[in-house]
């Protein structure tokens, strides 16, 4: 109980002035973003906008990281384009429910736990091909257009890069829209706007369940996506709680977070709204404009709603080139452009996961393979090195007639062969004598590596004698549990 | 017992108004329990608090890398400052010891936040002195939910301070018959920090016969020990009694067993303890 209290003053009340001020902000900028990442995914303005607040709202109460934003996201509605091009919205609501679902037992599995196979690099290179997409789906509304829109779109960036300069206290890119918007009214420019883009919320959201036929066809169309959904939500949320963790040096919930992301898609797609998850972008914003606690993601949430019920007939006069300046700057300020200068001196092994990261992701527009693919990538470089680490040293007896091998080293899957290959089998020798004491056999390939080698020995007629297996097997076991246990940690290690 | 291991009196201090009366105090009763003194101060950080200057909304090259910059670079300059002015604040209440004529002084500037490090110090202390209170009144609340958390947590005694520290005279203690009250009592008979000072027992409403034996037995036991006892049966709520007492007989400190019931119930019904304790005007001691 007294601990319920405090943590609800830290995580609410702590900060209530500074909250409320992030909030807004994030709010005014939530709304150039969730019209964007509508028209990305296919579907009416609406739709964003409606998952915007729904998941604002609810995973400021249900997350577990306090002071991260969650809402409509660029990453999300890439992995959807192609189910709401064939299917349409009812389809894609039934998907975000079911999305939910995936992510909530993915909590109460706690998959979060997970997120520590996923390298650094693996994650620069998820942001990096992130900002490429985001970038990449404005294209359409930059080719084949008026010379006007590439006007706005230049004095757009301008004044989200400069405004800051004169004055910090209000939102730069709100500054654009207002201007982009009245200059396009007021030369009565022939430009598309958002209302050319689709329906905008006129009303509030209506709870409804999705209009889909509940057979396994649909199951068969809505799975795939919802999987992909669901992992890529998770992803870019964990990752946005360890930079959020990072900036305020706070620790979060990542279980939490995980059923929280869950809870406040299945919220969204009841009330019409597309699936969503953390977003690096705002959640950056929040933290820059002073938001700490839970009060400053609800907080962009109500505004949002407020913003959208007062200026709605507003809204849609907004040049889409007001939104694609609004865009490029997300892009430009997700990319990790350090990572750029960093290729030449990071080790080679990680800057291939980064690039194939991204490479990947780029060519399948799938955020969720790009990762898979980094992963495993990372994992064989681990293995690689790590397969290094062995060395077979070898005497002779002075009278010839016997030879002692020493290994030293990690022995698996990946070094077996090196291994196999380190004895001389042609030897003419009456005895062998391996001394494996200073060696870990990792797995079963390192084992039958071994029972090779004695084999090969024998057939040449050399006997064999083995030393120090009891040692060097005793990482072979699944379960160790020596981590809290320095001691035992330095029976296996450093016998 | 080696000198090196005795017990001592632990004062939690902050660079609030309190400072010096906590200080007082402290001096005050680690002389009469002849025990070493220790002023502890904590410097919490609070991240969960942010200050926001910049609304511009706009994220540009790498402005993940450069916030984490600007940000760690501010902690790191608040903290700094936080430890220095931790360590001249320090001195101060060490010189203030020796002027008092108290030389066994130690400081410590501790991170973390108050009620855990408490605890943490707590074994190898006799005496916690705190200040109650500042002048604003989040500040007060905020500490008074901390007491509530360290009096049930600790066994020791907790000498709490909420404005400028005189030495007592005269001594009140609230009996209410309870299992608590009565080991209070034989807390303070054994211990040399009351010896000597008139004792008052307060026992306010209207007591059953279980509590008015207990009353008398209490009364013998101090009486015993050598303190002269007076005891006053009155009626009414203690918290309304006490201010009386406190102003009519003199009273310089209170003494009362505290908050012996569990958080939701403080929550739903209020504190009695709390009652007393913002009535009472004088240093107050708490026992669990």
């Amino acid at each position: 109980m007294q601990f319920f209290i405090s943590s609800f003053r830290q995580d609410w009340l702590a900060n209530i002035r500074s909250d409320l001020l992030a909030g807004l902000v994030v709010a005014l900028a939530l709304i150039p973003e969730a019209i964007a990442f509508s028209i990305i995914a296919g579907v009416d303005p609406k739709v964003g906008l409606y998952a915007s607040f729904c998941i604002a709202m609810v995973i400021s109460v249900a997350g577990g990281r306090p002071g991260m934003i969650s809402a409509a996201t660029g990453a999300m509605a890439l992995v959807m384009v192609t189910l709401v091009k064939d299917h349409g919205l009812q389809y894609l609501l039934a998907a975000t429910l079911l999305t939910g679902l995936l992510q909530i037992i993915a909590g109460w599995l706690q998959l979060g736990r997970l997120m520590r196979f996923v390298s650094r690099s693996v994650i620069t290179g998820f942001v990096n091909a992130l900002a490429i997409l985001i970038f990449m789906a404005q294209w359409p509304e930059l080719s084949d257009v008026p010379w006007a829109v590439y006007a706005l779109v230049a004095g757009g960036l301008a004044i989200i890069y400069l405004f800051p300069y004169l004055s910090r206290a209000v939102p730069s890119p709100l500054v654009a829209i207002l201007v982009l918007t009245g200059i396009a009214i007021g030369f009565d420019l022939d430009v598309r706007t958002v209302g050319d883009m689709g329906q905008l919320p006129d009303s509030l959201p209506l709870f409804l369940l999705p209009d889909v036929p509940l057979t396994v066809d649909t199951l068969r169309i809505v799975l795939p996506v919802s999987l992909t959904l669901a992992v890529v939500g998770l992803l870019e949320s964990m990752m946005t709680a360890a930079i959020v963790d990072e900036l305020t040096d706070t620790s979060s919930n990542k279980n939490r977070e995980c059923v929280g992301q869950g809870v406040a898609n299945i919220v969204a797609g009841l009330l019409g709204g597309m699936a969503g998850c953390a977003m690096i972008g705002q959640s950056v914003i929040n933290v820059k404009s002073g938001g700490r606690g839970r009060l400053s993601t609800l907080a962009a949430g109500v505004f949002l709603l407020l913003l959208l019920m007062l200026l709605g007939d507003w809204v849609a006069r907004i040049p889409m080139a007001a939104l694609v300046s609004v865009m490029i700057m997300v892009s430009i300020g997700t990319f990790s452009w350090a990572s750029i200068r960093d290729l030449r001196t990071l080790p080679a092994s990680s800057s291939v996961v980064m690039l194939a990261t991204v490479a990947v992701t780029v060519l399948t527009h799938d955020l969720a393979r790009g990762v898979l693919v980094g992963v495993l990538l990372s994992g064989f470089f681990f293995a690689h090195k790590v397969g290094m680490i062995l060395h077979v040293g070898s005497w002779a007896s002075a009278d010839g007639r016997m030879r002692d091998y020493r290994v030293v080293g990690q022995v698996f899957f990946a070094s077996a062969e090196r291994f196999a290959a380190a004895f001389d089998f042609r030897e003419v020798i009456d005895t062998v004598r391996i001394d494996v004491s200073k060696a870990h056999f990792w797995d079963i390939t390192a084992v039958s590596a071994l029972d090779k080698v004695v084999l090969k020995f024998r057939r040449e007629g050399t006997e064999v004698e083995v030393i120090g297996l009891n040692e060097a097997s005793a990482t072979l076991v699944d379960r160790f549990a020596v981590h809290d246990k320095p001691d035992a940690v330095e029976q296996i290690m450093g016998h | 017992m080696t000198v090196d291991h005795e017990n001592r009196v632990l004062a939690a201090v902050d660079r609030g108004p309190l400072a010096h009366a906590v200080a007082d105090a402290a001096i005050w009763a680690a002389g009469r329990l002849a025990r070493p003194l220790e002023f502890l101060h904590v410097l919490d950080r609070h991240p969960e608090q942010a200050a926001g200057e910049d609304r511009s909304g706009a994220i540009g090259l790498d402005a993940q890398d450069h916030l984490l910059q600007a940000l760690s670079a501010r902690d790191a300059e608040n903290s700094r400052q936080a430890r220095e002015a931790g360590r001249l604040f320090l001195a101060g209440l060490r010189a203030r010891a020796l002027a008092a004529g108290f030389s066994r002084t130690d400081v410590r500037l501790r991170h973390g936040a108050l009620v855990d490090t408490l605890l943490e110090q707590a074994a190898g202390v006799d005496l916690f002195v705190l200040g109650r209170g500042g002048a604003t009144g989040e500040h007060a609340q905020r500490l008074g939910q901390n007491l509530a958390s360290l009096v049930q947590r600790l066994p020791q005694l907790i000498l709490t301070v909420h404005r400028d520290f005189a030495a007592p005279q005269r001594c009140l203690i609230a009996f209410d018959g309870s299992a608590m009250a009565r080991r209070g009592i034989e807390h303070l008979r054994h211990s040399p920090l009351l010896a000597g000072l008139d004792c008052h027992l307060l026992l306010a409403g209207s007591p059953g016969r279980e509590a008015l034996r207990a009353l008398a037995q209490a009364r013998s036991t101090l009486e015993n020990d050598g303190f002269s006892v007076c005891v006053h049966q009155l009626p009414g709520e203690a918290s309304s009694q006490v201010p009386r007492l406190v102003r009519d007989e003199g009273i310089g400190l209170l003494a009362m067993g505290a908050f012996q019931h569990a958080a939701w119930r403080r929550l739903l019904l209020g504190s009695r303890t709390n009652a007393l304790l913002r009535s009472a005007e004088v240093p107050t001691l708490l026992w669990r």
